[in-house]
């Protein structure tokens, strides 16, 4: 399984599930991924948005090239939710 | 009160009871307040240290640098967030950073913009005064420390001083 040690591992991968969802001709799923990483300029926002794009990705059912990623876009949710409690620590 | 209570609710005459039933309201009464105050009270102290957002609530930081940006902030510091025209929320942001994001190197602090490229427009306010705003460092994720610092207020809870187009 794939590990996330920092916010651009998470960019990076995004970045090539946004190209295999072209390669299947999945430009909704791609657009949504994009639009998450390309349409925000602050790093909760940018993280906030993929949570929701990975979670409505992790709930799809019916895209069978998904399949060998669901174990990496799992990760990555957890990632970013463990990110965003972190920062809420007090100090 | 027990007594009140106990006579209240006997078979005794009409105009005995109402002494102690009025007793009785008055303590509900200020009991039911009190309670309601009191919730009212830590309420209002969450939404002091605490902001809602679409990604779950956020929290003050206690951090030094947190703690100096929230005084900044309360002072009148300016505030910036940039965006994509028609796709990225303006006024209604709730998040900000200290720093406008065309400045060098803004990208790398912020964990931004190293793929979309520079914002095509970039805003810049001052905190309305009185509204709840928290500061602190933006996630991180894995071993990371976190982010730059940034400021999370409400919807429209920042007064736009300009908004620059590319």
């Amino acid at each position: 399984m794939r590990e996330f040690k920092s916010n651009q591992d998470v960019f990076t991968y995004v970045e090539e599930l946004i190209s295999i969802a072209r390669d299947h001709g999945d430009e909704e799923t791609a657009q949504s991924l994009q639009d998450a990483i390309h349409d925000n300029f602050t790093t909760s926002e940018i993280l906030g948005e993929l949570a929701i794009a990975l979670e409505e990705l992790q709930l799809e059912m019916s895209k069978e090239y998904l399949e060998p990623h669901r174990a990496d876009i799992s990760n990555a949710i957890h990632g970013i939710r463990k990110a965003f409690r972190k920062a809420n620590r007090p100090g | 009160m027990n007594k009140d209570v106990s006579s209240v609710f006997s078979n005794a005459p009409l105009e005995e009871p109402i002494g102690p039933a009025i007793h009785v309201g008055t303590f509900a009464v200020g009991t039911a307040a009190t309670i309601v105050g009191g919730v009212q009270l830590v309420k209002a102290g969450v939404e002091t240290i605490s902001v809602k957002t679409s990604y779950g609530r956020a929290w003050q930081s206690l951090d030094p640098d947190a703690l100096e940006l929230r005084r900044q902030v309360s002072n009148g510091a300016e505030i910036y967030r940039g965006g994509v025209l028609g796709k990225t929320n303006v006024a209604e942001g709730q998040f900000w950073a200290p720093e406008n994001p065309l400045n060098p190197g803004y990208a790398s602090r912020y964990g931004a913009g190293s793929y979309s490229g520079p914002p095509d427009f970039v805003i810049g306010g001052n905190l309305k005064p009185g509204k709840p705003f928290i500061t602190r460092h933006a996630p991180g994720v894995g071993s990371n420390a976190g982010g730059a610092l940034e400021t999370v207020t409400r919807a429209n809870g920042v007064h736009l001083n300009y908004f620059y187009m590319r």
